[in-house]
C-alpha cells in the first residue's frame, strides 16, 4: 500500500499559471548571471584543477597532480588545523558573543539602539583596515597593548604577530568579537517571536532564565544556524587578516588555505590553485550540510 | 491590463539589458587594444597607457614630467596620454589587458616569469631587434641587458635593453656613525665590527627587503657567492643547502638580533625608513631612488634631529652593488600595435634613451649610465647631491654587480615566505640550518610541476 503523501500537489489555477511566464521572465537574468558569473566559473575551476596551467597558455592535463602537490605541501596540515581551530572558534566564541549580545539587546536596556548602531561600527570597516589596526595594537615597539603591559612588567616584550603560539590568537582576534552580523540576525528572530508564546510561558510560571532555554533560543534556532554557516564559510575564504598581519607565519603556524591558494597564483600554478579552490568549495558545501542538518533549517517554526 | 503588461515587459527586457550590458565591452576599442586607446586626429597620433609612475607614487615626479616633455617636443605629431594604475595590481592589470588582446602600445614592466613564460612565447611583444641596431640605441645599452634579452628571446630583443645601472647600497647618518674607512673596500666583516653597537633599520614584514639587501652582501662577500647570485638570474635558485647560504643566513642572524633598530621586528620598509629618518638607526639600505628622501624638500617626514645633509652613501663592502643587469629592460612595445602606433613608440623609447633624458633621470633617481659621455653640468649636479656623489664614486669598473637574492628564488619564496621566517631568524627560534632547510623546502614546492 501506498503511504499518503504528506503535502498533496495543489493544482494552480489558470491566473497562476498565466503568471508563470512573467515569473520566469523575472527570473531569467538571475540565471544568466548566476550561470555566467558563478556557475561557469566554478566549472572552470574544477576543471583547470587537473591541468598545468600559468593562467595564459593553454592548460595541460596533468591528472591528480595539482591534488597530490598539495596534500604533500608543508603548510597544508597548518592549513587545515588552523581552519578547523577557527571554525571551532568561530562557532562558539564568535556566533556565542553575537548571540548573547542579542539577548541583552532584546531585553531593551537603556541605551540599547546606541549600542546596537556602535556594534554596527566596526562592520563598515574592511577586514584590511582592522589587520592594519591590529598590527599596530599588537606591536611591540609602540601598540597600545604592550604598552599598557609594560605598565606593570617594564621588561615585558612579545611580538604577538610574529611568536608561537600567540600568533593564531592574534590573528583571530583581528575578527573574533566583531558579530554584529551574527546579533542582527538573533535579534531579528527574537523580535519576531509572538508576545503570546512568552506571556504563556510567564504565566505557566516559567524563570527568566527558563524563557530563554526553552523558547527564545530554540525559535532563533534559524538565525543561529545561519550565522553559523556565514561564519564558518568566512573562516575558509579569510584572507587579509592573516596576509595583512603574519602572512601565514611564523612558520606556517598561520597558514590558511586562501594564502596557500594566492602563493600558487603567484608562482602561476593556476592549476594547482584552482585544485586548492575545489577543496574549499567542497568543504564549504560538507559545513553548509553539516550546519543545515544539525539546525533543522529547512524546518519551519511557525 | 494592457499597460500593466507593457510595464512588466518594459522592466523584464530592461534587466536583460543591464546583464548584457555587463558583460559589454564597449566596443570602441582599436586594435592595438585598450585603454591604448590608439588613434590619430588632425594628424596627431594619440594613445593612451597605463602606468604606476603616476600621481603620489614615488616615480612620477620625474616621469609625468617626462612625459609631457615628449608631449611639447612632439605636439601635433604624437601625444602620450597616462592612465593611473596602482603600482601593487600594475602586474595583473597588463595580465588582464594582455588576456583580452588589449595591451597598450607602450607596455612598461610586467613581472619576469610572465614575459619569459606568455609574452615571448606567445609573440605578444614586438620584435625591435633591427630597430634598435638602425638606431645606435644598442651603443647605449648595458650589454649584460642587451645579452640577456637575446639570450632569452631566442636571438632577438623585444624589450628595451638597460641604459642605466642603479647599484644599490646603504646609507648612513653620520651625525650617528661616521667612518672615516672607505667602507665599499672592506669586507662584511670589518663593516659589522665598524659597526658596532649602531643600529640599522631592517624590514623584516612585507618581502623583508632591507633584510634580503644585507644578506645578498654577506652572500657575495663569500667565495662563489658572487656566481651564486648571477646564476639565479637565469634559473632560480631551489636548494639553499650551500655553506655559503648558511654562512650568509648566520651573519644575517647576528645582524639581527645585536644592531636592528627597535622596530625591525614586523616592520614594513616605510617603518624602517621611519626609523631611519628619526634617528632611531644610524644605516639603512636601499637603492639610490631613496636620495631624494634626504633633499630638504622632504623634510617633513625627518625627525628627532634628523638632516638629510648628514647622510651618506656607499656600495657594500666588496664593491658590491646590488642590480641585476641581466635582465629584461623597463619598456616594450605591443606586437598588435598599428604601425603609426609603433612610430610613437619608437620616437618615444628614443626619447628617454636620449643622453639628456638619461641624465635627467639620473640626477632624478641616481644610478649611472655607463655608456654615455656625461656632460660638465651633469657632474656639476651630481655633485650637489651628496648621497648620488658618493653612489657615483664608488661605482667604478670594479664595481660588482649582484641581484638581490629576492629575485633569484620563486616568486611566493621572495613576497611572502623569506621575510615570513625573518622575525624567527631574528629571535633564535630557527637556526640558520633551519632557516636554509625552510627555503629549500619552500622553493621546492613552489616551483613543483
Amino acid at each position: 500500500m501506498k503511504a499518503p503523501k504528506s503535502s498533496p500537489r495543489v493544482k494552480a489555477s489558470k491566473m497562476e499559471r498565466a503568471n508563470y511566464k512573467w515569473i520566469y521572465l523575472f527570473l531569467l537574468p538571475t540565471v544568466l548571471i548566476f550561470l555566467m558569473f558563478y556557475f561557469v566559473p566554478i566549472i572552470q575551476v574544477f576543471l583547470t584543477s587537473f591541468t598545468k596551467w600559468d593562467g595564459f597558455n593553454a592548460p595541460e592535463f596533468n591528472g591528480l597532480t595539482n591534488y597530490i602537490n598539495m596534500f604533500t605541501n608543508s603548510g597544508f596540515t597548518y592549513a587545515l588545523k588552523n581552519l578547523f581551530y577557527w571554525c571551532l572558534v568561530g562557532m562558539f566564541l564568535h556566533v556565542g558573543f553575537g548571540v548573547l549580545t542579542a539577548f541583552v539587546l532584546y531585553q531593551k536596556p537603556r541605551g540599547w539602539k546606541f549600542t546596537r548602531m556602535v556594534f554596527m561600527i566596526p562592520n563598515v570597516i574592511s577586514a584590511a583596515a582592522w589587520a592594519m589596526i591590529y598590527r599596530f595594537f599588537f606591536s611591540d615597539d609602540m601598540g597600545i597593548l604592550n604598552s599598557f603591559i609594560r605598565l606593570i612588567d617594564p621588561n615585558f616584550h612579545v611580538q604577538w604577530f610574529y611568536t608561537s603560539p600567540w600568533a593564531f590568537w592574534a590573528v583571530t582576534f583581528t575578527w573574533l568579537f566583531y558579530a554584529v552580523i551574527v546579533t542582527l540576525l538573533v535579534l531579528g528572530d527574537l523580535m519576531n517571536i509572538p508576545q503570546e508564546l512568552n506571556e504563556a510561558a510567564k504565566i505557566d510560571g516559567a524563570s527568566g532564565w527558563q524563557l530563554v532555554r526553552h523558547i527564545q533560543l530554540p525559535l532563533c534556532r534559524s538565525a543561529i544556524g545561519t550565522s553559523v554557516i556565514c561564519t564558518l564559510t568566512s573562516r575558509i575564504s579569510m584572507y587579509e587578516q592573516i596576509s595583512l598581519t603574519t602572512q601565514g607565519g611564523p612558520g606556517d603556524d598561520t597558514m590558511s588555505l586562501s594564502i596557500l591558494l594566492v602563493k600558487g597564483i603567484t608562482d602561476y600554478r593556476y592549476g594547482y590553485a584552482n585544485a586548492i579552490g575545489v577543496l574549499m568549495f567542497v568543504i564549504g558545501l560538507i559545513i553548509l550540510g553539516i550546519v543545515n542538518k544539525a539546525f533543522r533549517m529547512d524546518v519551519s517554526d511557525y | 491590463m494592457k499597460a500593466k503588461k507593457i510595464l512588466a515587459s518594459v522592466l523584464a527586457g530592461l534587466m536583460l539589458l543591464a546583464t548584457a550590458g555587463c558583460n559589454n565591452n564597449g566596443g570602441g576599442s582599436t586594435a592595438s587594444g585598450s585603454t591604448a586607446s590608439g588613434g590619430s586626429s588632425k594628424g596627431v597620433i594619440e594613445v593612451s597607457i597605463p602606468s604606476y609612475k603616476t600621481g603620489e607614487n614615488v616615480g612620477a615626479v620625474f616621469f609625468e614630467p617626462q612625459v609631457e616633455r615628449f608631449n611639447e617636443k612632439y605636439e601635433g605629431q604624437y601625444k602620450i596620454n597616462l592612465e593611473t594604475v596602482p603600482q601593487d595590481g600594475f602586474g595583473d592589470r597588463l595580465k588582464q589587458l594582455a588576456q583580452q588582446n588589449k595591451l597598450p602600445v607602450l607596455v612598461q614592466g610586467g613581472d619576469l616569469d610572465w614575459i619569459l613564460n606568455v609574452v615571448i612565447p606567445n609573440g605578444l611583444a614586438w620584435d625591435m631587434t633591427d630597430w634598435l641596431e638602425e638606431s645606435g640605441l644598442l651603443e647605449r645599452a648595458v650589454q649584460d641587458s642587451v645579452d640577456y634579452n637575446k639570450d632569452k628571446g631566442d636571438g632577438k630583443i623585444y624589450t628595451i635593453p638597460k641604459m642605466t645601472v642603479r647599484p644599490t647600497g646603504f646609507y648612513y647618518n653620520t651625525a650617528m656613525w661616521n667612518p672615516e674607512e672607505d667602507l665599499s673596500s672592506l669586507t662584511m666583516d670589518e663593516l659589522v665590527t665598524l659597526l658596532g653597537d649602531q643600529k640599522i633599520a631592517f624590514s623584516t614584514a612585507e618581502n623583508g627587503w632591507v633584510s634580503a639587501l644585507f644578506l645578498t652582501a654577506f652572500i657575495a662577500n663569500q667565495e662563489g657567492g658572487v656566481e651564486l647570485l648571477q646564476a639565479g638570474a637565469d634559473e632560480k635558485i631551489t636548494d639553499f643547502s650551500d655553506p655559503i647560504f648558511v654562512n650568509a643566513v648566520a651573519s644575517l642572524q647576528q645582524l639581527l638580533q645585536n644592531n636592528a633598530a627597535s622596530n625591525s621586528i614586523g616592520a614594513a620598509y616605510a617603518d624602517a625608513a621611519n626609523a631611519f629618518m628619526s634617528g632611531q638607526a644610524a644605516v639603512i639600505a636601499n637603492g639610490p631612488w631613496m636620495s631624494s628622501e634626504f633633499n630638504e624638500s622632504n623634510s617633513a617626514n625627518w625627525s628627532n634631529g634628523f638632516d638629510g645633509a648628514n647622510v651618506k652613501a656607499s656600495l657594500f663592502p666588496g664593491n658590491v652593488g646590488i642590480e641585476n643587469n641581466r635582465a629584461f629592460g623597463e619598456w616594450w612595445i605591443s606586437a598588435s600595435a598599428s604601425e603609426e602606433e609603433i612610430e610613437l613608440a619608437k620616437a618615444f623609447l628614443e626619447f628617454i634613451s636620449n643622453p639628456e633624458e638619461l641624465e635627467a633621470y639620473l640626477l632624478a633617481e641616481g644610478g649611472d649610465a655607463p655608456n654615455i659621455e656625461y656632460s660638465e653640468d651633469f657632474k656639476e649636479k651630481q655633485a650637489e647631491t651628496q648621497v648620488l656623489a658618493d653612489l657615483a664614486a664608488d661605482t667604478t669598473e670594479e664595481t660588482v654587480y649582484v641581484p638581490c637574492i629576492l629575485d633569484v628564488i620563486p616568486n611566493s619564496v621572495a613576497n611572502t615566505e623569506f621575510g615570513k621566517l625573518l622575525p624567527s631568524l631574528a629571535n633564535g627560534t630557527y637556526t640558520p640550518e633551519e632557516f636554509c632547510d625552510w627555503m629549500t623546502q619552500k622553493s621546492v614546492e613552489a616551483s613543483a610541476e
